[in-house]
């Protein structure tokens, strides 16, 4: 019986041992709650979004919600530095949420790690899947910046209460990090974002280019 | 304590910490819904252990 938050932890540390595929599940229907979806597309991050935007709130759109958990000691899952930009290519204008829910985030329990200032740059990447168990099954899709693209750069562990967010831009490049700690860490993460600026009227957020993008003809306009 | 402007600071940063955004009630919502469907979902994997045992 999982009665509170010191339950779910050992639950879902004895899940990701026992069969990964089924934490992996477990997060997506979380995802999918009720209540979650609520607390991500309330008017506060919407009001939010388009003040950092400057675009009013009836113009915006709200991506997929993600739930993620990083389990103790655990390197099996942790996105290494990549930013937004690379991998919705066509996204110009949008902010990322990153919400620490259930305990607070530290700067030894699997934190996001802060590319200072790198949002100013474009960068390579790397893009190619990681297994995400032992046994090779299970992809994880890294688009990895090369650490010689953020070692100028000052990094800062975020530290963030429940409660409390980040609001991250398309090319700030960041980093997941190890939990050290004996009990899980949980985010939600997601983005607002708004089209004007996108070569493409298509509805996929991660619409890539030269993928027969069906929204993308010569009548498109940035506005 | 003076106020952080945070379009000022994600401009600057590329990214902001926007402290106490999120009313206590919405929080304890969202861990009030995630604890009863972890044991339902806890509830149907032990099952299926008992499928394996058969």
């Amino acid at each position: 019986m999982i009665k509170n938050v010191d339950d779910l932890s050992q639950f879902l540390i004895w899940l990701d041992k026992y069969n990964n595929q089924y934490l992996f599940s477990f997060v997506s229907l979380v995802s999918s709650l009720y209540k979650i979806k609520q607390l991500c597309y309330d008017d506060i991050f919407i009001k939010k979004a388009s003040k950092l935007l400057f675009i009013s709130d009836e113009e915006l759109l709200c991506g997929e919600i993600s739930f993620l958990v990083n389990t103790p000691d655990s390197k099996r899952l942790i996105y290494q530095w990549h930013n937004a930009k690379n991998y919705y290519p066509k996204r110009e204008k949008h902010i990322n949420f990153w919400v620490p829910i259930i305990v607070d985030k530290t700067k030894n329990n699997g934190t996001l790690e802060m590319a200072k200032k790198s949002h100013l740059n474009d960068y390579p990447f790397l893009e190619f899947q990681g297994p995400t168990d032992k046994s090779k099954k299970g992809n994880l899709t890294q688009n990895l910046i090369p650490d010689y693209y953020v070692k100028d750069f000052d990094i800062e562990k975020l530290e963030c209460k429940v409660g409390s967010v980040a609001a991250i831009l398309p090319k700030t490049v960041h980093s997941g990090s190890l939990n050290q700690s004996l009990e899980c860490s949980y985010v939600l993460v997601f983005k607002i974002w708004a089209n004007h600026k996108d070569w493409t009227l298509s509805s996929n957020l991660s619409q890539k280019y030269f993928e027969g993008d069906i929204g993308s003809g010569p009548d498109i306009t940035i506005i | 304590m003076a106020k952080i402007n945070h379009i000022d600071v994600i401009n600057k940063n590329g990214y902001v910490l926007i402290g106490n955004l999120l009313e206590k009630r919405l929080i304890n919502d969202v861990l009030n819904n995630i604890l009863p469907f972890a044991n339902i979902f806890q509830k149907k994997q032990s099952q299926e252990i008992v499928y394996h045992l058969k």
